[in-house]
């Protein structure tokens, strides 16, 4: 009779058969972290900036950027004042024809947006504004507070 | 005449690095899920929608939540509610550069500005230049 031999090492890798899986897994991986890495990163919200400006003493600007102040008002109201013009009072979804000539007329970085909204004012109604604003490329738009 | 090698049989040693990146990768995507739930712990709002704006690249200074609660609105800074008055001097305590603090703010769509008006005079107090208003991605916009 035959003795009984163990397998070497060599002999049971050789032995062992079948797909190897283990870069099938690897790529997974990466497949995976990559789309929860581009999913947290784009995340489902959008980032509305808003300057906070303060008074501060005028600089000499020979040529400063037109001035759109835009009080919205409760109930979809809103009166928009261009620079020292009279003030025009408005319906909220008119604001955004209204920011989107004067963005053509001036160019957005040539407009700077105050929105200066009522205690009463929807806050939907300011992030909208603050939206339209940033489908036009106005990157100047701030939030003010009403006179005391 | 008749070379030998040595161990001809014998494979040339080396370390088997596919162990190390599985576990790796294990590591990253535990984390990655970890991060993200840290962030929906957020206090749930229902976020006025936006078709445009920026999607934020680094991590927030702070995140300032406004609730509608049984009575009145709600301030969340992080997880801790917190009274309106207070939030000046804890603005002041975790902000401390405000010329590059990003601070974002998740209103509720159906507040009112006077609600949020608070929040924002202490962000302007605590000498931030900006904030970054926070809204949800309108369905259909990618």
């Amino acid at each position: 009779m035959k003795p009984f031999r163990p397998r070497s090492a060599r002999a049971l890798y050789e032995a062992h058969h079948g797909p190897n899986m283990t870069p099938m897994v690897d790529v997974v991986m990466v497949i995976l972290i990559f789309f929860m890495a581009s999913t947290a990163i784009l995340g489902p919200e959008w980032f509305l900036r808003s300057a906070l400006p303060v008074v501060a003493p005028a600089a000499a600007d020979l040529n400063p950027p037109a001035r759109l102040h835009i009080a919205l008002l409760k109930g979809g109201v809103a009166r928009v004042t261009l620079d020292d013009q009279q003030p025009q009072t408005t319906t909220t979804f008119h604001v955004e024809t209204r920011l989107r000539d004067e963005s053509a007329s001036r160019g957005a970085a040539n407009l700077v947006v105050l929105v200066e909204p009522a205690p009463d004012a929807p806050y939907d109604d300011v992030v909208r504004v603050h939206e339209w604003c940033a489908a036009l490329g106005i990157a100047k738009v701030g939030i003010v507070e009403p006179p005391p | 005449m008749r070379l030998r090698t040595a161990h001809p049989h014998q494979p040339a040693a080396k370390i088997n690095v596919t162990p190390l990146i599985d576990v790796v990768m294990v590591l990253i995507i535990f984390y990655l899920i970890v991060g993200n739930l840290a962030y929906q712990r957020l206090l749930p709002v229902n976020l006025p929608e936006a078709g445009a704006g920026a999607a934020e690249e680094a991590a927030p200074t702070l995140v300032i939540t406004v609730a509608q609660g049984p009575s009145g609105a709600r301030i969340v800074v992080e997880d801790t509610e917190i009274a309106a008055v207070d939030l000046p001097s804890l603005l002041r305590a975790r902000v401390t550069d405000p010329a590059t603090a990003s601070v974002h703010i998740r209103a509720d769509r159906a507040l009112s500005y006077s609600h949020v008006a608070p929040v924002i005079a202490a962000c302007r107090e605590a000498g931030l230049l900006s904030v970054k208003l926070v809204a949800q991605r309108a369905e259909g916009v990618p």
